[in-house]
């Protein structure tokens, strides 16, 4: 397993073309608005290493018999998906960020399946293909972004018949030696922190969107592969000087790009699915299906925020007071209700017929639909119990400020014995994570990512079993069914 | 390091669960047993396999996920379930001693 050192040095050593107000990113590793993106993935590979975290962030490997990052797992059992979202929790509370690395994970395990299940039906090798590449993810410890969203175009249209054919990812021309593609994946969660990324098909697909229908894994640096980076809210406090009670979180945070895929060459033993239309829509639901389980680590993020709440209340002086409590305890309530959710479909996970093991996929998606509503509650009573200073503060440039500075400390002191700084730093936090940089993450994300709520809703609606609901309800009823249709 | 078995004194594995769940100080309870074990015997950290005289799974919750199917103490294995084992003069100290005084 590589250290935490050596995974930036990894990707000092890549040439990746980022892009950022118009210009490219000279240095991407320790660009000030990136860097804290960087730190959270690395987290993955501090935490790993060290003796009090490593039974849940490490495994041992199927495919080589070697102790991995679980980053890099392919799940064996319904106790590998359990301590999955346990090490997604874990990675949230050291963060309070996303620490992207779930989604190559992801991905892996998706593929991992999809790919056995094409050859035993097509006969191709897809999967030897396919475990022949994740050995050597394991082996060198990498991050692997898994890339699924296209672009889209117009949503009423499938990808053949969109107006810009390159509004879904294709292939433009195949080789002797491999395919080469064009087009767009977006949103692209830790890209710009990854060694590799692997490209998915976004929806289900016909036999005249062939083209479409492609799975791949190439390194980030690949020759025609370049980034757009994202804005985030209150994203330029990171470029002030000095930066650091302003940020809330001045060490980590998440980071989604545009990555674009210009003409990019990829060898054949890099492909997965080229053209198995079929199968689109096992890679996408087994994908959502184990990405919606990951939404798990917006709990972590959550106890952070929760203690952020209660903390500003000892600060304000307040924290026996009854309906501060009960906020804190309905706050603890919903974060723990999602991980009730993510404990539930790793539990009654299943193996699949390639021998990896797969959630559960309602649970899974009523894990998703949780959360894509309550760290939104959380989040509005995270802000009331901390008050509207969080948004009238004034900066941390007035605080240091020889004349002005003694006058903010004066005035903005809370209980006597607590530092206005520290009772800034807390509510500078709340800031960050409801509304700032983070909220990226923890609001937006959460809505959106592994798929929009009715995504989720459309998968609840198929996998409610609703026949047998129905059953049930006419035999309690004794309803008797030869006294229907005359 | 964690295969190393010194000769003449016991030798203690500590073995964490990931802490994903913080609810005991198993810090302080670490720091306690350096502090009056550090001496006497061989410490250290256990991931998984090797011979140890002792192994002690320091679990950060009641649910005690820790995985030890790999682990073997040529004498005892004591599990931290409950708050209580975690206290710095409690019995998790009562059990090291046991076998230092045997």
């Amino acid at each position: 397993m590589k250290t935490r050192e050596e995974y930036i040095k990894s990707l000092e050593e890549l040439n990746l073309e980022v892009y950022m107000f118009g210009k490219r990113v000279e240095d991407v590793v320790n660009d000030p608005i990136i860097r804290p993106s960087l730190n959270s993935v690395a987290m993955t590979y501090e935490l790993a290493n060290d003796p009090e975290y490593e039974d849940l962030m490490t495994a041992t490997s199927n495919l080589t018999g070697k102790k991995i990052n679980r980053f890099t797992h392919i799940h064996q059992s319904t106790d590998d998906l359990v301590k999955k979202i346990k090490m997604q929790r874990l990675l949230g509370q050291k963060t309070a960020s996303c620490f992207q690395r779930c989604v190559g994970l992801d991905a892996a395990n998706a593929m991992y399946s999809t790919t056995y299940d094409i050859d035993q039906e097509k006969g191709t090798n897809y999967h030897e293909r396919f475990v022949e590449y994740w050995k050597y993810v394991q082996t060198e410890d990498l991050v692997v972004d898994g890339a699924m969203t296209d672009p889209k175009g117009d949503r009423s249209k499938s990808p053949s018949q969109q107006d810009d054919p390159d509004m879904y990812l294709r292939v433009v021309e195949r080789r002797d030696d491999g395919i080469v593609v064009r087009g767009a994946k977006a949103h692209q969660t830790g890209m710009v922190n990854s060694h590799e990324v692997m490209v998915m098909p976004t929806i289900t697909m016909r036999e005249e969107d062939k083209d479409y229908a492609v799975c791949f894994s190439v390194p980030t640096d690949t020759e025609g592969i370049f980034m757009i980076y994202g804005r985030q809210s209150c994203d330029l406090r990171k470029l002030e000087d000095n930066a650091d009670i302003d940020l809330g979180n001045n060490t980590f945070g998440g980071s989604e790009t545009l990555v674009i895929f210009d003409d990019v060459f990829v060898p054949t033993e890099r492909i997965f699915m080229d053209g198995e239309t079929e199968f689109t829509n096992a890679i996408v639901e087994r994908f959502a299906g184990y990405h919606r389980q990951s939404y798990v680590c917006k709990v972590g993020v959550g106890d952070v925020l929760i203690g952020a709440a209660g903390q500003a209340a000892d600060y304000n002086g307040v924290p026996g007071a009854s309906h501060i409590r009960d906020k804190l305890t309905e706050m603890v309530h919903l974060n723990e209700t999602m991980y009730c959710c993510g404990l539930a479909c790793s539990h009654e996970g299943h193996q699949t017929d390639a021998g990896n093991y797969e959630i559960d996929m309602l649970l899974a998606n009523v894990n998703k639909q949780n959360v894509t509503r309550f760290p939104y509650e959380i989040a509005r009573i995270a802000q009331d119990i901390a008050g509207g200073l969080m948004v009238t503060l004034p900066s941390e440039a007035d605080f240091r400020d020889e004349k002005i500075g003694p006058y903010v400390d004066k005035y903005l002191r809370g209980r006597s014995d607590i530092s206005t700084e520290n009772r800034m730093r807390i509510l500078r936090l709340v800031e960050n994570l409801t509304m700032g940089t983070a909220a990226v993450g923890y609001l937006t994300e959460s809505m959106h990512g592994a798929g929009s709520p009715q995504a989720q809703r459309i998968m609840i609606q198929r996998q409610s079993n609703m026949e047998h609901k129905k059953a049930l309800a006419r035999d309690i009823a004794n309803v008797d069914e030869s006294l229907d249709g005359k | 390091m964690e295969n190393k078995i010194s000769n003449n004194r016991l030798s203690l594995r500590l073995k964490y669960c990931g802490g994903c769940n913080i609810h005991f100080d198993r810090k302080t309870l670490v720091e306690a047993i350096r502090e009056q074990f550090g001496s006497k015997m061989d410490i250290d950290y256990v991931s998984s396999g090797g011979e140890f005289d002792l192994i002690l799974v320091l679990n950060a919750c009641p649910v005690a996920c820790a995985s030890i199917d790999q682990l073997e103490a040529k004498q005892d294995i004591y599990i931290v379930r409950t708050k209580k084992d975690c206290a710095p003069d409690g019995p998790v100290i009562s059990w090291i001693q046991s076998f230092l005084d045997a």
